[in-house]
């Protein structure tokens, strides 16, 4: 197997990968947002809130793109 | 002949199933309808009141006009609708079944030909196969609008517990304008987030290499530029700083007798209408997403704004040098003008965010 036959190989699960870091990260953030919100910082928790439904939309991008690269993929392998 | 037959039959049919779905609320509007008609004024009271009844009268006519033009929509929205008869919102499981059973006959009645008789041969194991199929989208699709609608109560029941930690706010979360504002904000990104996460699943489930590769070869859709979210924010304050200049050269110097005679109330509308329609114009030249696009929109603006300045220096200048202010204008004076009211405005938008900042808790 070539070197650039393994990148492409790790290509196709890093981007899951990567938007699943991101999905857990956003995830987080969203819930500390209600946190937040519960004790009263109202801006601190519409900050993290923005910051998580960014970071949610990035995730699902990303996700996007990885299946797009999957499905792409799939014409090589048959 | 006996085409035209079994299409009656298959039409009468699915009548049937409208009224089986609905007799209860046909039959409760044929009992009450006739004492509400010889009530006459009483009844706008009464439907004030109650409004169960008002959703039953409705369901009932939208059931009646389903019968009497075989119309899908209208017995789709009877069966929505009939989610709210109770006191919770539940699910109206018999109206729905029966609803599937319409939507078969229906597709079977605008199908059928008559006397074309084709048969298929099926392994059962193949109907077995596809009997949980249709379920699949109807069961995800509850589970998600159950999950999307928990997390927005929990999130507007949260707004209660602010006024013990922070009274200020009282006022702008306990009005139901914020909830609704909130739930609706809710829903649209929800149904964003969805539709995304629905096109992943689909890719993944059925991997189509051509449509991949078509997608990925899309230059447009994969170099993304950063969009930031709730963008309107950023177009009010950059319509706040085109603001000033367009109204000082608009109506303190081009339009300024017009101004004069008017009330200071019709004055403030004029202003915001100018501040809205800066918004929108902002909005639709997209500056901060994609500046390709808005190219040729964006220079005849920037024209119109350039000759705007042009005409009011013209008109500061035209009681010093006549005529010749054409070829002499007097930008400096504009200048001090647009500054001034810069300051004045820029002192009233500073006074106010830091207000709102300490309201929400961000600024001490």
């Amino acid at each position: 197997m070539s070197r650039l036959e393994i990148l492409r190989r790790s290509l196709l699960y890093l981007l899951p990968a990567i938007s699943i870091a991101i999905l857990a990260f956003s995830v987080y953030l969203l819930l500390a947002s209600v946190g937040y919100m519960e004790r009263g910082f109202v801006g601190t928790s519409l900050l993290s809130a923005l910051i998580g439904f960014a970071l949610l939309s990035a995730s699902l991008y990303v996700m996007r793109l990885a299946a797009y690269v999957y499905a792409s993929e799939k014409r090589s392998e048959s | 002949m006996s085409n035209r037959i079994h299409r009656l039959v298959l039409l009468v049919f699915s009548r049937l199933i409208i009224l089986a779905a609905f007799y209860k609320e046909i039959m409760l509007f044929f009992n009450t309808f006739p004492s509400l008609l010889s009530r006459g004024l009483v009844s706008p009271y009464l439907f004030l009141t109650n409004v169960s009844y008002v959703i039953l009268l409705t369901i009932s006519i939208l059931a009646l006009v389903a019968i009497a033009i075989g119309n899908i929509y209208a017995f789709a929205i009877a069966v929505i609708i009939s989610a709210f008869t109770c006191y919770k919102p539940c699910l109206p499981l018999t109206q729905i079944i029966f609803f599937l059973l319409y939507l078969a006959i229906d597709t079977v009645t605008n199908s059928y030909r008559g006397l074309e008789h084709v048969s298929i041969r099926t392994r059962f194991r193949d109907i077995a196969k596809s009997l949980p199929i249709p379920l699949i989208p109807i069961v995800s699709s509850t589970v998600v609008a159950v999950l999307v609608i928990f997390m927005i109560i929990s999130i507007v029941n949260r707004f209660t517990d602010i006024p013990r930690s922070n009274p200020q706010l009282y006022t702008v979360t306990a009005s139901p304008i914020t909830k609704i504002v909130v739930s609706l904000a809710g829903v649209i990104y929800a149904y964003n987030i969805v539709r995304k996460v629905a096109e992943i699943v689909a890719v993944f489930v059925m991997p189509s290499p051509r449509v991949a590769l078509q997608e990925l070869s899309k230059e447009k859709d994969i170099d993304l530029i950063f969009i930031p979210a709730f963008r309107w924010l950023l177009y009010l304050a950059f319509a706040a700083i085109l603001y000033t200049p367009v109204y000082t050269i608009v109506f303190d110097i081009l339009l300024i007798d017009l101004l004069k005679e008017l009330s200071d109330l019709m004055k403030s509308i004029v202003s915001a209408i100018t501040y809205v329609s800066l918004v929108i114009l902002c909005r639709s030249l997209d500056i901060f997403s994609d500046i390709h696009l808005g190219v040729k929109r964006f220079a005849v603006t920037s024209t119109a704004l350039l000759i705007l300045v042009y005409v009011a220096a013209v008109k500061l200048a035209l009681p010093y040098h006549g005529w010749g202010a054409v070829l002499a204008p007097d930008i400096q004076k504009l200048g001090e003008v647009v500054q001034k009211n810069y300051i004045d405005f820029g002192t009233t938008v500073i006074t106010f965010i830091s207000t709102f900042f300490k309201l929400l808790g961000v600024a001490p």
